[in-house]
């Protein structure tokens, strides 16, 4: 399945919400760890395996180290969409 | 004059002075020298301004600062008592009170610990420059290197003065023991409250090796892996959360210039190791014991993995042997030491331990026992642990509700005190392991007068990160076992 740009924010929201145990949270592509209380490092994780569930891909670690930002994590999955 | 934990980056200042002694973010290095000038500051301004406190306090960054204060307290002799930012206005102001600092220093000019305090800004001191020869008299003659605090299972932190003596004992180890060289990449990567940040940075200033100090994250495990392969970190000191958070990544990762790799803080999985033993092929592993209370560690195990794998209990690697000049007592409920090959409870005496908590006359944890013809003061550690037939330690469990969180000391009743008394009501915490097996709280309470908002943002400002729920759950009842306790084994179930 492919997804444009437009496709990947609203599936990341609901993903967000649920690995965050935030039900109101809007993501923004400027958004990171430190703006959501519950992102750390083990719920990074499952935030990055729900990720890879939903698109159909796998996040390198080269790219993971890379993305400090939502705007990160879209540009990421972009990238391996069209790889 | 006693030497103080100073003295080996002073030796060093004058071997290397224009090695690259610290490494802070953004790339800002400093090579002995330079710091040396920092520190000289700071140690000249205590001198001037006649500081005969025994305990300093030091509000802690990751900046040049913070290294230079450290370094400056213990050459002047005191203890310094380190204070984070991080944590809850409320703890730091248990600790200053508990300590009785009365002398903080800081990077940041606006904070504030009340009015009795004076707070020495070490950004705005005026430059003196000083270099060689490079020598810092003590002016006070404190046995005690440092303070750090842990959790206490009556709801109170408690202070652990370790001395600068078992301190040295455990350097006097490590040098004897592994090679290193003022080649060698040191990270300090934990917060300057936990102890292993003492042998990171200590650690690198024995042989003028360079220390790079990380940036703030919240996804720490990712920009350890950053930094060790940015930056060629040859000598690593890491919680074992790091290897469980990165174990499907690290098949992707070779790091051939790590040469030693530290573990302490956590049980080791065999399994999870095997793996890094891959990520790190020309390292040695050693898995190391300690507690606060017994200078940062105690034990090693060097890992071989063909060794490790007949050694391991339920995938625990060996804590191996404890340091020669500690004796060990393993003793049964009743306090009977146990026979060699049993269980029991790991009770540690020597010159590495401490011999009380700051201001706690009586603590259970201490006891004298007579052993090898001599009466001892022993540390009971609570950790449940037997030898086997190599002479090997093993960590088998706790024997009380102390729970490791990515290397932090929690005692869950610390956590359910501070509950109860935020939202007026019973709590239980438990703690609960994902398919990595790192570890994670939840807490429940029963019919409690706030909301979960509420008691969410008052939990934030009363414990530390580390200590926050990653779960609240409000039921009506708490389970209550056959005798009346609450039940949280049917707890973890709930989760």
């Amino acid at each position: 399945m492919s997804y444009n740009i437009d496709e990947i924010m609203p599936k990341l929201q609901v993903i967000f919400r649920e690995v965050f145990d935030e039900p109101n949270l809007i993501i923004k592509p400027e958004l990171t760890a430190n703006d959501v209380a519950q992102w750390d490092s083990l719920t990074h994780i499952a935030m990055i395996n729900s990720v890879e569930q939903t698109f159909g891909i796998v996040i390198p670690f080269q790219m993971l180290m890379e993305m400090e930002s939502v705007g990160d994590l879209v540009q990421g999955i972009s990238q391996l969409l069209q790889s | 004059m006693e030497k103080t934990i100073a003295h080996y980056f002073l030796e060093n200042c004058r071997r290397f002075p224009q090695q690259t002694a610290i490494v802070v973010p953004k790339d800002k290095s400093y090579t002995y020298e330079e710091l040396f000038q920092q520190v000289h500051l700071i140690y000249q301004h205590l001198v001037a301004q006649n500081i005969t406190d025994t305990r300093i306090g030091i509000y802690c960054t990751n900046d040049v600062w913070t290294v230079a204060a450290i370094l400056a307290v213990s050459a002047y002799g005191a203890a310094y008592v380190p204070i984070n930012p991080k944590f809850p206005t409320s703890r730091n102001a248990f600790i200053v009170a508990d300590c009785n600092l009365r002398c903080v220093l800081s990077s940041e000019p606006t904070i504030f610990f009340g009015e009795n305090i004076s707070l020495i800004c070490l950004s705005q001191l005026n430059n003196t420059e000083q270099v060689a020869p490079y020598y810092l008299n003590p002016q006070l003659a404190v046995d005690v290197a440092y303070i750090l605090y842990t959790s206490g299972s009556t709801g109170v932190p408690k202070g652990v003065p370790v001395k600068g003596e078992s301190v040295a004992m455990l350097f006097d180890f490590l040098l004897q023991n592994y090679h290193f060289s003022e080649k060698d990449t040191f990270l300090q990567c934990f917060e300057w409250t936990f102890d292993m940040s003492v042998l990171c940075l200590f650690g690198a200033f024995l042989k003028g090796s360079c220390c790079y100090l990380m940036e703030e994250s919240s996804i720490k495990w990712v920009q350890i892996l950053q930094y060790i392969q940015q930056y060629k970190i040859s000598v690593l000191a890491l919680v074992p959360s790091v290897i469980a958070l990165s174990q499907k990544y690290l098949p992707q990762l070779v790091f051939s210039h790590v040469r030693y790799c530290f573990f302490s803080g956590e049980a080791l999985l065999h399994s999870h190791t095997a793996v890094w033993a891959k990520t790190v092929p020309l390292a040695q592993i050693v898995n190391m014991y300690g507690l606060t209370e017994s200078a940062i560690v105690i034990s090693y195990y060097n890992f071989e993995e063909n060794i490790s794998a007949k050694e391991s209990v339920n995938d625990i690697v060996p804590i191996g042997h404890f340091f020669p000049e500690t004796t060990i007592l393993l003793v049964n409920e009743k306090g009977d030491e146990v026979n060699s090959g049993e269980i029991g409870e790991l009770c540690l005496a020597g010159k590495q331990l401490i011999v009380a908590y700051i201001n706690q006359v009586h603590e259970e944890r201490f006891f004298y026992y007579q052993k090898n013809a001599q009466t001892l003061l022993f540390y009971r550690s609570g950790d449940l642990v037997k030898r086997n037939k190599w002479g090997n330690y093993l960590y088998i469990g706790r024997n009380d509700e102390q729970v490791q969180i990515q290397g932090y000391r929690v005692e869950l009743k610390e956590i359910e005190e501070v509950l109860s008394k935020i939202a007026h009501c019973r709590a239980a915490v438990v703690a609960k392991e994902d398919e990595n097996k790192n570890a994670y709280l939840v807490a429940f309470v029963e019919k409690p007068t706030l909301d979960l908002t509420s008691i969410a943002q008052k939990m934030q400002e009363l414990v530390s990160f580390y200590m926050l729920p990653k779960k609240i759950i409000i039921l009506n009842e708490l389970p209550l076992s056959l005798n009346g306790k609450i039940d949280k084994k049917t707890l973890k179930t709930m989760v």
